[in-house]
């Protein structure tokens, strides 16, 4: 019963903070709102986003909840497509939402959308804030970090398997050795049968 | 005992201040000449006190001395160089640039970079080529309705792909030869069809 009401109840797979970003804004919490949906938009039409991180953030679990509603409800929902209406700004993007990620969602059980930190830049008194990209999962740009990262060759990794290589070859050999002697006695004395009682 | 320290050196300050007052008042003749100099100026004729001393300085604080907030001490070598460049104990640490001992390195380029964060250089490698497909995608697609997903394919890929496939997705070609390091494996899920019949398996023999 309760799995299947929580199917109902469009769930954020990402974490969310207990409290939101203060996104200062001198058109005030409007404002703030208006960044968010600009935000939004950029990420559905895009695909992949370079912005302020808590901008970003903040912005991530109004997309998936977006996503996950178009998901759940399709494009006949009325307060789905009202919210569709409301965080896309460019209209064609609805479109988008409902015909093309909606699918690409439906059978995940993750997050929709991928958020990365970029390292401070370095420059001279920067007071910039810190940066991170946010993208929608199985866009089909390159990878900003694919999981190929091959640690077989590190130089640990190839003393440790030789290590193991050897220690099994050892085994082996005494694991060989034991059975012929097994073997050698088997052979010297008949086998006796258990006895009945 | 601090306090009273401290209470004792307020009054003896107010004091000194006072007697400063009393001393200048009485140089400069209470706010103006001394009266023999001003019979010597004026001829023998005494006359009223000048609203303000001829020296042109201002009129001193009659009441009580008082002063204006104003470096009082000299501050040491040692205080100065700990308030501009901090300190270890300080709560919110040193000003100096701090080394960071925490750099890992990339396996695939080979620069250093933060662990938890992205490296810059392959990223910036990633950004260039992602802002150009972008933009090809957005100049192609336009204001319609985005309704299919995008198929990115470079110089020389379009005869792999058949024209059922080349239906299910929006094709987006680029004038350009695929980068070396933008492995075409990626692709291949956007471009094959989806499958559509799969056949759940129920779990046998549970007891």
């Amino acid at each position: 019963m309760t799995s299947q009401l929580g199917r109902l109840i469009p769930q954020l797979r990402i974490p969310v903070q207990p409290k939101y970003r203060p996104l200062r804004n001198v058109e005030g919490s409007y404002g703030r709102l208006k960044n968010l949906r600009s935000t939004v938009t950029a990420l559905v039409r895009d695909e992949r986003v370079e912005m302020q991180y808590i901008r970003l953030d903040e912005a991530r679990g109004y997309a998936e909840r977006l996503i996950h509603d178009a998901i759940l409800h399709g494009d006949r929902d009325t307060h789905t497509m009202d919210m569709a209406n409301f965080w896309l700004t460019e209209k064609q993007l609805i479109h988008k939402l409902f015909k093309v990620l909606a699918p690409r969602y439906a059978e995940h059980r993750s997050s929709f959308t991928s958020l990365y930190k970029l390292p401070p830049a370095y420059r001279e008194n920067d007071k910039g804030a810190p940066r991170g990209v946010l993208e929608l999962k199985g866009n089909p740009f390159p990878p900003l970090r694919d999981g190929s990262t091959d640690r077989k060759h590190l130089l640990h990794n190839v003393l440790l398997d030789e290590a193991r290589r050897q220690y099994r070859h050892k085994k082996y050999q005494q694991l060989a050795a034991e059975a012929r002697a097994a073997l050698a006695d088997s052979s010297a004395e008949p086998p006796r049968r258990p006895s009945g009682d | 005992m601090i306090n009273g320290v401290r209470v004792v050196w307020g009054n003896w300050q107010r004091t000194i201040d006072r007697y400063a007052v009393i001393i200048y008042q009485a140089i400069n003749g209470g706010g103006g000449p001394s009266p023999a100099l001003a019979l010597a100026a004026a001829g023998g004729v005494p006359h009223q006190r000048a609203a303000t001393p001829p020296g042109g300085a201002p009129p001193p604080v009659a009441d009580d001395g008082f002063l204006w907030a104003v470096p009082k001490y000299r501050r040491s070598v040692e205080r100065r160089m700990m308030r501009r460049y901090g300190a270890e104990s300080w709560p919110n640490g040193r000003k100096l640039i701090k080394p960071k001992n925490n750099l890992i390195f990339c396996l695939k380029c080979g620069s250093h970079y933060l662990p938890g964060m992205l490296c810059m250089t392959c990223y910036n490698r990633v950004k260039s080529e992602t802002e150009e497909l972008q933009k090809a995608v957005a100049q192609q697609q336009g204001l319609t309705p985005p309704d299919r997903e995008v198929a990115i394919v470079y110089r020389g890929e379009r005869e792999a792909i058949d024209d059922q496939q080349a239906k299910a997705v929006r094709l987006v070609e680029l004038p350009k030869e695929r980068p070396r390091w933008f492995s075409k494996n990626l692709m291949q899920r956007t471009t094959t069809p989806v499958a559509t019949e799969t056949a759940p398996v129920k779990p046998s023999d549970l007891g």
